[in-house]
């Protein structure tokens, strides 16, 4: 466990250094909510009525900018191996390995929802909305994460990995979208939540062992 | 000395394949502690397949491979060709976290830095140093987590006259020590090897 806390600090420090894209995410999901209004026009009640479905397909296009990443970088330069050999279970490291990822370039995709809320004329501008966004990037990272692991040897591997996961990110643009516009509306949070979390929760139990299995492939 | 020697890292009727080539068979080898044994054979014979199956990270087709009791669970030390190390990274950071993750004190990282003459280099980023200094942060990881079996691929690359003889004193250091060096090499070191495994009689 300790030693898989030490990847967890290994990959946060690295984030933080520069270096792996730490603010592409967050840009792309700011770029794609911007040019949304600008196509569609800026009619208040179609804009915030179409608000939670584009914040979620913009989430998952911005996650898929950065997922490819998660294992390549340290698969190129042969850290993968130390880590492979170091005794620490291969489950911890690539589920602390994801974490990490996401908490550097998914958490703040989250925190711009409210933002992206005012962009889209939503209703009600709540830290409410940070929460749907929150638990359906978790899952949209750990499935991406499996992506990432199955196709960390190739070259170029991102439309692959975004062709491997989308299906996985149905449930979660589905119970997001609901979710978010609950909490554009002001309404509270219903059932959606719920399955939001246990999808995240499902997808953190499942996850880790595919994403070492495939490492193990090589 | 034991009437019996016990044989510490074995291996058994080993089969390497690569794509469709079988590139060794039968391979039969033994190590006991304190010994420095070479690797040698062609480009492409597969030393660094073995190396990496002695190491676990590939499963063999067929044959056995017996580790070091203390390393069944950790693995041993592999040194390959990648240094392992970001561009953002520095060699003093890189053993920190080396010794975090293999519950090694931290203490050690100030003389492996010494004694492999990193010296401010160790506070640089990686992108800035040569192929022969990431070689030698390579090396100084073996002494902050140390373990009894080491497995080089070509350690003495990229290394100039000073870090070669550097290299025999690590490795006659570990030997005396007890431990084990297995080393792929083209051009043979200084360090006379107690045996030498050549790919080429395994050949198919």
């Amino acid at each position: 466990m300790t030693g898989a806390l030490a990847i967890f600090r290994r990959e946060l420090g690295l984030a933080w250094a520069g270096g792996s894209g730490l603010f592409l995410p967050a840009a792309f999901f700011a770029g794609a909510i911007f040019l949304g209004p600008l196509g569609i026009g800026t009619a208040p009640k179609l804009l915030s009525a179409i608000a939670p479905g584009m914040i979620f397909v913009a989430l998952c296009l911005a996650s898929l900018t950065t997922l490819e990443r998660i294992f390549q970088a340290d698969l190129e330069i042969g850290a993968l191996d130390h880590q492979r050999l170091s005794g620490v279970s291969m489950e911890l490291v690539t589920v602390f390995k994801v974490l990490a990822h996401w908490l550097v370039s998914g958490l703040p995709l989250a925190l711009l929802t409210p933002l992206a809320g005012l962009m889209m004329r939503a209703e009600t501008i709540s830290f409410g909305s940070v929460l749907p966004v929150m638990l359906g990037g978790l899952t949209i990272f750990l499935w991406g994460g499996v992506g990432a692991s199955l196709t960390a040897g190739l070259r170029r591997s991102g439309p692959l990995v975004a062709l491997l996961v989308l299906p996985l990110f149905v449930p979660v643009v589905i119970f997001g979208s609901e979710e978010l516009s609950n909490a554009f509306t002001g309404e509270p949070f219903a059932a959606g939540l719920t399955l939001l979390a246990a999808n995240a929760l499902a997808a953190l139990a499942v996850a880790p062992f595919a994403m070492a299995a495939a490492l193990k492939l090589d | 000395m034991d009437s019996n020697v016990e044989f510490e890292l074995k291996i058994e009727g080993l089969m390497g394949v690569r794509g469709y080539a079988i590139l060794f068979n039968d391979l039969e080898f033994s190590m006991q502690r304190s010994t420095f044994a070479t690797l040698k054979g062609p480009n492409g014979s597969g030393k660094t397949t073995l190396l990496r199956m002695i190491a676990g990270l590939i499963r063999p087709e067929a044959g056995e491979i017996t580790r070091p009791e203390e390393e069944r669970e950790q693995g041993p030390f592999y040194l390959g060709h990648d240094h392992g190390l970001r561009p953002n990274e520095t060699a003093l950071s890189h053993l920190r976290d080396w010794a975090d993750l293999h519950h090694a004190p931290r203490a050690r990282i100030d003389d492996a830095i010494e004694r492999l003459g990193l010296g401010l280099r160790a506070m640089v980023p990686a992108h800035a140093l040569s192929a022969g200094q990431k070689k030698r942060v390579g090396l100084a990881r073996a002494l902050v987590a140390p373990r009894r079996l080491w497995l080089l691929d070509e350690p003495a690359a990229a290394l100039d006259v000073k870090g070669q003889a550097l290299l025999c004193d690590l490795i006659r250091d570990h030997t005396a020590g007890g431990g084990m060096c297995l080393a792929a090499i083209h051009d043979p070191l200084e360090l006379q090897p107690h045996k030498t495994l050549d790919l080429t009689e395994f050949q198919v």
